[in-house]
């Protein structure tokens, strides 16, 4: 029973090899894990009688230290890394992933995914949560209002060009009239890739070809046009990508940073949701060496996460502190009530409305079609895969998808399909006047996708999976009229 | 109560430890101009093609136990009710796409599952022609939302419609409606809804809290093995007693005619996909179908701030199309104009929700006459 906890609490044992996948007879060891992750939080015991030591034939590079290339100014280094991370269920699955700096797969802290970072304009490499660079940061991530709108009681004038937004793990911001440099070191035992999707001329997929096991790749391009993109590893897809070798390229135009766009939507501030779907039985199998023929083993997804976090952490309801601050300035959407009118974000205009939504970038590197649920407000898609939406003249796509900016209360999510809406942060429509008018608390309001499965974790455990909330703020003491 | 500030220690905590009130109250609790009694049940049906599964809806005392639950109708501006009383555990009533203050939205871990009974309390907003800033009218669905994943799929949901507003500038003829305050009159008498479902049959022997307490009850792997297509038209529902409310065919009138055209509502009732196609009587797409609006917000013309927004019919630009892509839980409304009288087909698939690949297909006939 120590032994078990202390894996699961603590990392690996010291004294473990980053080979030694299998466990001693009697002892749950990495492999176990993988196969029996889902039962590991609940009937790991069990198996420790049960189940005979397990022979893997593992093929990788092995370091005793992790190494890392001398850094050049403005360039940024990434490291194709392996390691294990904890479910929402404290089960441990392996992953791979684009990290910031060099870790082996039995680090107690691999590095799966990049912190960060911003190519300026004038071309430095900066690490920053936030964006724009200097901007005041908004408290717990919610943006403080402006004052309150007097033709409207109860509700308030956001702040315009004025607070930043924080940023989960895996995002890279590049700023428009700048340089991407990219330096990919694979440390694994297979080549992989590095692709920017869309990013290169005519929206056409820019990478570094295949780098060979411990070879590097340096890619260098103009920052393309504003927008989201999603850089991955093509390799045997979606195989790779379902691993965790996937993130997103936020670029924006620095002198519209609170725009998607020049003469686009504008907001007060901004939330970029990366989606992915873990197979632990796709991991297992990559793990133990092996790989992965999707057209065999039919993908089955086990855990859904949004900016990395699943159920109750993505909720930011824990007991970890740190970890719901994370959620709460990276994830979950908060602001104050504020009158809100579609037809006018501010395109075009120098100062735009002072009754501005916030920005929701929907992106979804994962597998699964998802469909976006929002309590509380209808959302206003303005865009799809970086083409702006037009407000007349719609049309319907050969596939079947209207293409015209609308309310929606759920957005589709295909996989590699990225959405910009605005969620207006207004009063709930529906709900009754003695109600609004008496309201001293937030109001929490669920998002959640609809493809209901989604909601689990290691088979149920709902709802455990791609689920966060928005909050109204309460009406500030003595600021309302 | 709205702001859930408790601490849980684990997933575990979190998915079974979901607060319970026996009987909350509905604050600040008004007259209603519209309302219904509901109870939860559990039976086997009959489904269309003969096999029977348990099922898991809503009943009201005049609704039978059928699948969907019983068609909500309120209007806008109305003060609507809904008392519910669960039985067989804790469950909530949900009301998809209608937005009304945490207490009132059904959902546990925002508020509370109710295990006596509570009358939720919500007012749909009313519509004003060329805002699109205002107006609530269109189609919804109500579900529980405890376990969701597993109550859905077992049937807890039912069809929601809003009416709207009439506006004097808008007056509406005898025997039609709107589908939104300034949307384009429709014929009452045909209007018909369609609601993709399906039956992952190894879901339908659950319990209640499957999966809650951290087993593997499988519920990331929905696997459907029956597809069917639930719904009709809207003014003939009829008995459905002891079996579900199936669509067989669709009515449609021809436009320009005497009669207004048809409305055909849809909602997506499963987990999966959808893509249907219109074809004509010689089988060839035909561009009959009018999108009018999506998740209870008609589409409309935005592209001048401060001027009305007129539907993008009236405003010269309709969305016709004869293939629409849909996923789970989003609402289309759709004016049918066939041309010609004929029979017209209506082909709804069901994709994979990871590879796309077509599960499933159904057809039903557009009799256009």
């Amino acid at each position: 029973m120590s032994d078990h906890q202390d894996n699961r609490e603590t990392g690996f044992a010291s004294g473990e090899k980053s080979t030694e996948l299998a466990a001693a007879p009697g002892h749950l060891g990495r492999w176990d894990f993988l196969r029996y992750g889902a039962a590991a939080g609940l009937g790991a015991i069990a198996l420790l009688n049960s189940q005979p030591a397990k022979a893997t034939q593992v093929n990788r590079v092995v370091t005793a230290q992790p190494f890392a290339v001398s850094p050049i100014p403005g360039v940024l280094d990434l490291y194709i890394n392996e390691g294990y991370l904890r479910m929402v269920d404290r089960s441990l699955v392996y992953h791979r992933g684009f990290g910031d700096r060099p870790s082996n797969l039995n680090d107690f802290s691999p590095s799966l995914a990049v912190t960060p970072k911003v190519f300026t304009a004038d071309g430095r490499l900066v690490e920053s949560r936030s964006y724009p660079l200097g901007a005041p940061l908004p408290p717990h991530g919610t943006p403080q209002p402006f004052g309150p709108d007097p033709a409207n009681p109860g509700q308030y004038y956001i702040r315009r060009n004025y607070w930043a937004s924080y940023y989960p793990q895996r995002t890279i911001i590049a700023e428009v009239g700048g340089r991407i440099r990219i330096r990919i070191q694979n440390r694994l035992s297979k080549p992989h890739q590095f692709v920017l999707h869309g990013a290169g001329p005519d929206r056409s997929d820019v990478g570094t070809g295949s780098i060979d096991p411990g070879g590097t790749a340096l890619l260098e391009l103009d920052t393309p046009a504003p927008g989201t993109y999603i850089y991955a590893d093509p390799t045997n897809a979606p195989v790779e990508r379902v691993l965790g070798l996937f993130g997103v390229l936020l670029v924006v135009h620095p002198e519209h940073q609170w725009a998607i766009g020049e003469d686009l939507a504008s907001f007060e501030r901004q939330w970029l949701w990366i989606c992915h779907d873990v197979d632990s039985v796709w991991a297992g199998i990559e793990a133990s060496g092996g790989t992965v023929d999707p057209r065999i083993t039919k993908a089955v997804p086990r855990f859904f996460l949004l900016n990395g976090r699943s159920g109750f952490e993505s909720l930011g309801i824990t007991t970890d502190d740190a970890l719901n601050l994370a959620s709460e300035e990276e994830t979950l959407i908060s602001g104050y009530p504020r009158q809100l009118d579609v037809r006018q974000f501010g395109e075009g205009s120098e100062l735009g409305t002072v009754r501005g939504g916030q920005l929701v970038r929907m992106v979804n590197p994962g597998i699964v079609f998802h469909q976006m649920h929002f309590h509380g407000n209808h959302l206003w898609t303005v865009g799809r895969n970086n083409y702006n939406w037009p407000r007349r003249n719609g049309f319907v796509d050969p596939e079947g998808h209207v293409v015209i900016q609308q309310w929606e209360d759920v957005v589709e999510l295909e996989p590699m399909d990225r959405k910009d809406c605005i969620i207006p942060i207004k009063r709930p429509p529906d709900a009754i006047n003695p109600v609004w008018d008496a309201r001293t608390t937030d109001w929490e309001y669920p998002m959640h996708c609809h493809a209901e499965p989604s909601q689990t974790a290691a088979g149920g455990l709902y709802p455990g999976g791609l689920v966060a909330h928005w909050t109204l703020k309460a009406p500030i003491k003595g600021a309302a009229l | 109560m709205s702001t859930p500030s408790h601490r849980f220690r684990s997933q575990v905590d979190f998915s079974s430890e979901q607060l319970d009130l026996d009987n909350p109250v509905t604050e600040f609790r008004q007259i209603p101009q519209r309302s219904v009694a509901l109870e939860f049940f559990s039976r086997d049906l009959k489904f269309s093609d003969g096999k029977i599964f348990t099922v898991w809806s809503f009943e009201s005392n005049s609704s039978g136990r059928s699948l969907p639950g019983p068609t909500l109708r309120p209007k806008e501006g109305e003060i609507f009710h809904a008392k519910f009383t669960p039985s067989k555990g804790a469950h909530t009533i949900h009301w998809h796409g209608m937005e009304p203050d945490p207490r009132n939205d059904g959902v546990g871990h925002t508020s509370f599952e109710i295990g006596g009974t509570y009358t939720y309390q919500w007012q749909a907003e009313p519509g004003r022609p060329g805002d699109p800033n205002y107006g609530a009218a269109g189609t919804y669905f109500y579900h529980c939302h405890v376990n969701t994943v597993l109550h859905a799929q077992m049937g807890m949901f039912g069809a929601l419609v809003v009416d709207p507003v009439v506006h004097p500038s808008y007056p509406v003829s005898l025997g039609a409606r709107r589908p939104f305050v300034d949307g384009p009159e429709y014929d009452i008498a045909t209007e018909s809804i369609l609601i993709p479902y399906s039956v992952d049959p190894r879901w339908h022997k659950m319990h209640h809290a499957a999966g809650l307490s951290g087993e593997d009850a499988g519920l990331n792997r929905f696997e459907p093995k029956h597809f069917y297509l639930l719904g009709g038209n809207l003014a003939k529902r009829g008995n459905t007693d002891g079996r579900t409310w199936s669509l067989s065919s669709i009515p449609a009138n021809v436009v320009p005619g005497v009669r207004k055209p048809t409305l055909l509502r849809i909602l997506n009732a499963n987990y999966l996909p959808n893509r249907m196609y219109f074809t004509d009587p010689a089988g060839k797409p035909a561009k009959i179908a009018e999108i009018i609006a999506h998740d209870g917000r008609p589409f409309r013309d935005t592209s001048v701030p401060g001027a009305p927004s007129l539907p993008s019919g009236a405003s010269g630009n309709p969305l016709f199309t004869s293939v629409l892509c849909f996923g789970a839980a989003e609402r289309y409304d759709v004016i049918l104009r066939p041309p010609t009288a004929g029979r017209y087909q209506l082909r709804v698939e069901w994709e994979d929700w990871i590879t796309g690949k077509i599960l499933a297909a159904r057809t039903v006939p557009i009799i256009a006459g």
